[in-house]
């Protein structure tokens, strides 16, 4: 009896897979019933599990025929800096990539003993119509902090949830944000093998309630109290300069998810065109207007 | 919040807030240093801290994420900067000695490993102005790539973590490492500092073809997140 209880916890031991230390991306979301035409919420978090990690990247999948996206929220994001902010890329998935400067492992607090996940972004979705809808993470890729980029194993996960006209009411939840985007300190700069060497505009900002939600520039050759709507050029970082002589004003602005924004503004480099530049203008103008007249008359007195 | 530890004595310490500087304070001669950050909303940031020592050579960054909460105040205390470290040569000649030598706080205990596959532990100690050095015997290492890498103890109650690698090859000659303000892996601009700007660079390469090689940090003719990564590492805000 003894030796088949050895033998059976000998061989459960062999059959059962040992626990694998992988990051874990998960999507985690209060809500698995909600209602045709309501919103819900889920957030997509990492589990570093203790490993110093400091690159990520992944794809969520999901049914557009039941859900769509309404908006990302990058609040609270653990994520320094993204090389792609969350978008839908092809219907029914979306991307996302960005890398942790120094390294990630959990997030400290006072409220807690050990590291706890951070989370990446929170995508509001709308529901379309009943039915069961499943919210997977594929292809995640982790990447770990040693210097090399050496890829970590990685676990996805997924939720379900359901859209039913029998699922209970929820309130839809509303982030509240009354605060612009933290101050940040955009740089112009220039490499010789990037953009044929011209001037770029470069930033990064954060927004710690609802996340930026996108960013806008305006160049001007004089300072400017107020900017229309319209004036404004959406743009990403980095950003090439329309004036590459550097003499205009550069204005850029961060919007967050609730519509609040803070807009930076630059210096030009050098004088920015002003009275003197107009007057060195005109009388270019006149020479050059001049001159025609000048030789037709040198020709007439010499026929003469 | 406030952010206090050890770092080099009379030394500067850098800290950013989500990959980016916000403060810089001096240690004072035991290597004690505080610094301070207000105006913080509720969230999660990221923070760093890193030091640099007499030779130009940054220590690797000390990365926390942590909770706010705002109208109260987070003290994060016994911080304990990485020591800094470098090899007096790029080949040694096996059986030779290679000179180890770095900085950390005064009087801290230093733990250097020394090998690539199978490892070689050694002590020392820090003096007074926190320099350490060590004579390492090579004959005990094959011949090839190998690595050191520091860590500190001070009074047995605080620990580093690891410095950076200080590559070396064992070889048949002994060759001098390169003195002088090389510029480090990921500083694409030259400008002695990974950050946004080195950054944006290799945004604007990503998934474009024949990035320059001073972008592809892994020369493998592309840039992708393995790309970031090494950047990632080596960030110094």
């Amino acid at each position: 009896m003894r030796k088949n209880l050895l033998i059976f916890f000998l061989a459960l031991a062999f059959v059962t897979p040992f626990s694998t230390m992988a990051s874990v991306i998960s999507v985690i979301g209060t809500l698995q019933e909600v209602r045709t035409g309501d919103t819900f919420m889920v957030d997509v978090v990492l589990d570093a599990e203790g490993r110093e990690v400091n690159a990520i990247q992944g794809e969520l999948m999901f049914p557009p025929n039941l859900f769509s996206v309404k908006a990302f929220y990058e609040r609270d994001s653990i994520m320094g800096v993204w090389v792609e902010r969350p978008r839908v890329v092809e219907a029914g998935k979306l991307f996302w990539s960005g890398i942790m400067p120094g390294g990630f492992s959990g997030i400290l607090g006072p409220y807690q003993v050990d590291a706890t996940p951070g989370r990446l972004f929170t995508i509001q979705f709308q529901t379309l119509q009943e039915g069961e809808g499943v919210l997977a993470l594929q292809s995640g890729t982790v990447l770990l902090h040693d210097g090399v980029g050496t890829k970590d194993a990685v676990t996805n996960g997924s939720m379900t949830v359901m859209v039913s006209d029998e699922a209970p009411y929820h309130a839809e939840v509303r982030i509240s944000d009354r605060n612009p985007p933290e101050a940040f300190i955009p740089e112009i700069v220039r490499d010789a093998d990037t953009e044929d060497g011209k001037w770029m505009l470069v930033w990064n900002a954060h927004d710690k309630e609802t996340g930026i939600s996108y960013f806008t520039v305006f160049e001007s050759p004089r300072v400017r109290k107020a900017i229309s709507e319209d004036e404004w050029e959406s743009a990403t970082s980095p950003y090439v300069l329309r004036d590459q002589a550097r003499r205009s004003y550069v204005y850029l602005r961060a919007v967050d998810g609730a519509g609040n924004e803070r807009v930076v503004g630059i210096l030009p480099e050098r004088g920015s065109y002003g009275w003197r530049d107009a007057l060195i203008g005109f009388a270019i103008l006149i020479v050059l207007a001049c001159t025609p007249l000048l030789w037709q008359r040198k020709y007439r007195s010499r026929a003469d | 919040m406030t952010l206090s530890g050890r770092a080099y004595p009379g030394r500067a310490v850098t800290l950013l807030k989500d990959a980016a500087v916000v403060s810089s304070a001096a240690a004072g001669s035991d290597g004690s240093f505080s610094l301070s950050v207000s105006g913080l909303s509720s969230g999660n940031y990221i923070f760093s801290l890193y030091s640099e020592d007499k030779n130009g050579n940054r220590s690797s960054l000390h990365t926390f994420p942590v909770s706010i909460t705002a109208g109260a105040t987070t003290n994060v205390s016994g911080i304990f900067i990485a020591p800094t470290i470098a090899v007096d040569k790029e080949e040694v000649k096996r059986g030779d000695t290679i000179t180890i030598f770095g900085q950390s706080a005064p009087a801290a205990d230093i733990l250097i490993t020394v090998g690539s596959e199978e490892e070689i532990v050694v002590k020392t100690k820090a003096d007074t102005g926190g320099a350490y050095l060590y004579y390492f015997d090579t004959s005990e290492l094959d011949y090839g790539s190998h690595s050191a890498k520091s860590k500190a103890t001070l009074l047995n109650q605080l620990l580093s973590s690891y410095s950076r690698a200080a590559g070396f090859t064992v070889g048949t000659k002994n060759v001098l490492a390169k003195t002088g303000e090389a510029s480090a892996k990921g500083d694409i601009n030259a400008d002695r500092r990974v950050n946004l700007v080195d950054f944006s660079v290799m945004a604007y390469w990503y998934r474009r073809v024949a990035p320059p090689t001073h972008v592809d940090l892994n020369t493998d003719r592309k840039i992708d997140l393995i790309d970031f990564s090494i950047l990632a590492y080596y960030w110094t805000g």
